[in-house]
């Protein structure tokens, strides 16, 4: 399983975000060092559809129906979907004020 | 007298449950006879089966996890199989002269060569992969699914406006489970606990699904499984994840050896895995490459299964009442272990990152919790009440 190293530019992330994934994937607390924004969803996290489902609701109750990773997904084909990365995520969490 | 034909893949999975309704057919007086892979279907059939063999050729192997398996299943099997097996698959209708094809819902060409022939044919579902559609929130992935289909279609010059989807006949859907899990009986906002929507309306249950529930064949006596290992007034837990391959696999069964030891020497486990995969074990466990699955449930020698989630396992385990232990690895897997975890008949535990101390507890959880073996009891009836092969034979009957 590779977990990539994110590029210099990315922000970091969330810990909000990061414990989410983690409840999500109900992995242990060492996992979150997984978490990191380069890390597919699918190829290197290994979450599944029903993880992922449960992720979307948690980040919708958390952060609002802008945190919408459902109607991302939904629009994406198949070769999106297996390079959505963490960072993805993060890019539909509202600014911190607005939350 | 009717003559079926049953079209199947080159996967024990789909052919063991297949076999048990051909031998229901066969006991009714009708002919049966299988088409596929024959160094595939003759060993898990034996030498009285009639197989009309559609050739032989390596494809990928089913592996991986989440999208890239899908894509693989698709890609590397489903679509090259179907394109492999066209053409003997028409000359096998031409000789065998079917009344009426059974056709597994991986193998498409099935459908469209009876499509062709103006024949009746059932789809086969030993799994919830199409019939549970885990992938209904994600439109494009089921339209290249489709648009996969459509191609195949398109390749045997069959009509375009006649299209129908090759996994779903529209005379018949034949599936060896229950509503308890595909997701119908899940009350109304149960999204939460199973990470998926239940379909509802008039599109579920569709009016021509037949779901029979496992079908439990009476399998022989098998005289090389130690049964003599067997510790009295131990709880024993089977062990059987597939077919595992591969670091994930080794280190999956790891896990699973330090979390039954975690349970205590009163807990015996049975492995059935790949000598090569498992750890140095402890001297009360016992494992074996095959077990005879069904042999020790209905001898009521188990009293939990850590499983994948396969449909199989999962049917054959509720229907003895058995209580489980889910880690899902792949295509419809993770949607049937959500399903047993939702109707309360066990728990599910993520295959790549349970620590052997969740899986303890989770192992421990359904030998000590009586709830959950209650559950599996009354969802094993409610399988059961679909009336298995006899219920299967009795719907491809009325199709001829």
């Amino acid at each position: 399983m590779s977990n990539p190293e994110p590029p210099a530019s990315a922000p970091p992330l969330d810990p909000e975000l990061v414990a989410l994934v983690v409840e999500a994937a109900g992995a242990p607390p060492g996992w979150a060092r997984r978490v990191t924004p380069g890390a597919r969803l699918d190829g290197d996290l290994l979450l599944d559809e029903a993880e992922l489902a449960t992720l979307a609701e948690l980040l919708r109750e958390r952060f609002g129906p802008a945190a919408d990773l459902a109607g991302l997904r939904a629009g994406l084909d198949l070769a999106a979907l297996e390079a959505l990365t963490v960072a993805d995520l993060q890019r539909l969490l509202p600014e911190e004020g607005a939350r | 007298m009717t003559r079926f034909l049953l079209v199947m893949p080159p996967l024990a999975g789909h052919v063991n449950p297949a076999a048990g309704i051909a031998a229901e057919l066969t006991a009714r007086g009708h002919e049966v006879a299988w088409t596929g892979t024959e160094s595939v279907l003759r060993p898990l059939l034996g030498p009285g089966a009639q197989v009309l063999g559609t050739g032989t050729r390596a494809f990928r192997a089913q592996g991986g996890h989440g999208l890239a398996a899908l894509r693989s299943l698709w890609e590397g099997f489903i679509v090259p199989y179907a394109r492999f097996t066209a053409k003997p698959l028409d000359a096998a209708v031409r000789e065998y002269r079917p009344d009426v094809l059974l056709v597994d819902q991986h193998t498409p060409a099935g459908a469209l060569v009876a499509h062709r022939h103006g024949l009746p044919w059932a789809s086969f579902a030993p799994g919830a992969m199409e019939l549970g559609r885990p992938y209904r929130a994600l439109p494009q992935v089921e339209a290249w699914m489709t648009g996969l289909l459509r191609g195949l279609w398109e390749r045997a010059r069959l009509p375009e406006e006649e299209y129908v989807d090759p996994r779903f006949s529209p005379a018949l859907v034949l599936a060896t489970t229950g509503p308890a899990l595909t997701g119908s009986a899940l009350p109304t906002g149960s999204t939460r606990l199973t990470g998926y929507v239940p379909l509802t309306g008039s599109a579920w249950p569709p009016a021509h699904l037949a779901a029979v529930g496992p079908v439990i064949a009476a399998r022989p006596h098998d005289p090389h499984f130690p049964w003599g290992r067997l510790l009295p007034g131990r709880r024993r837990v089977l062990v059987t994840m597939g077919t595992l391959a591969g670091e994930l696999g080794a280190d999956f069964l790891a896990r699973a050896v330090r979390a039954l030891e975690l349970c205590g020497e009163e807990v015996q486990p049975v492995f059935a895995a790949p000598g090569g995969l498992l750890p140095e074990l402890p001297p009360h466990a016992v494992a074996v490459d095959r077990a005879p699955v069904l042999e020790l449930m209905a001898r009521g020698a188990l009293d939990a299964v850590l499983c994948h989630g396969g449909m199989n396992t999962v049917g054959e385990a509720l229907a003895h009442g058995l209580p489980l232990v889910a880690a899902p690895i792949r295509h419809d897997q993770p949607f049937v272990a959500a399903q047993v975890a939702a109707v309360g008949a066990g728990l599910r535990v993520p295959f790549a990152r349970v620590t052997p101390e969740r899986l303890a507890q989770a192992l421990r959880a359904v030998l000590e919790t009586t709830g959950y073996r209650d559950t599996a009891v009354q969802v094993g009836r409610e399988l059961l009440a679909g009336g298995g092969a006899a219920a299967a034979a009795e719907r491809l009957e009325a199709l001829a």
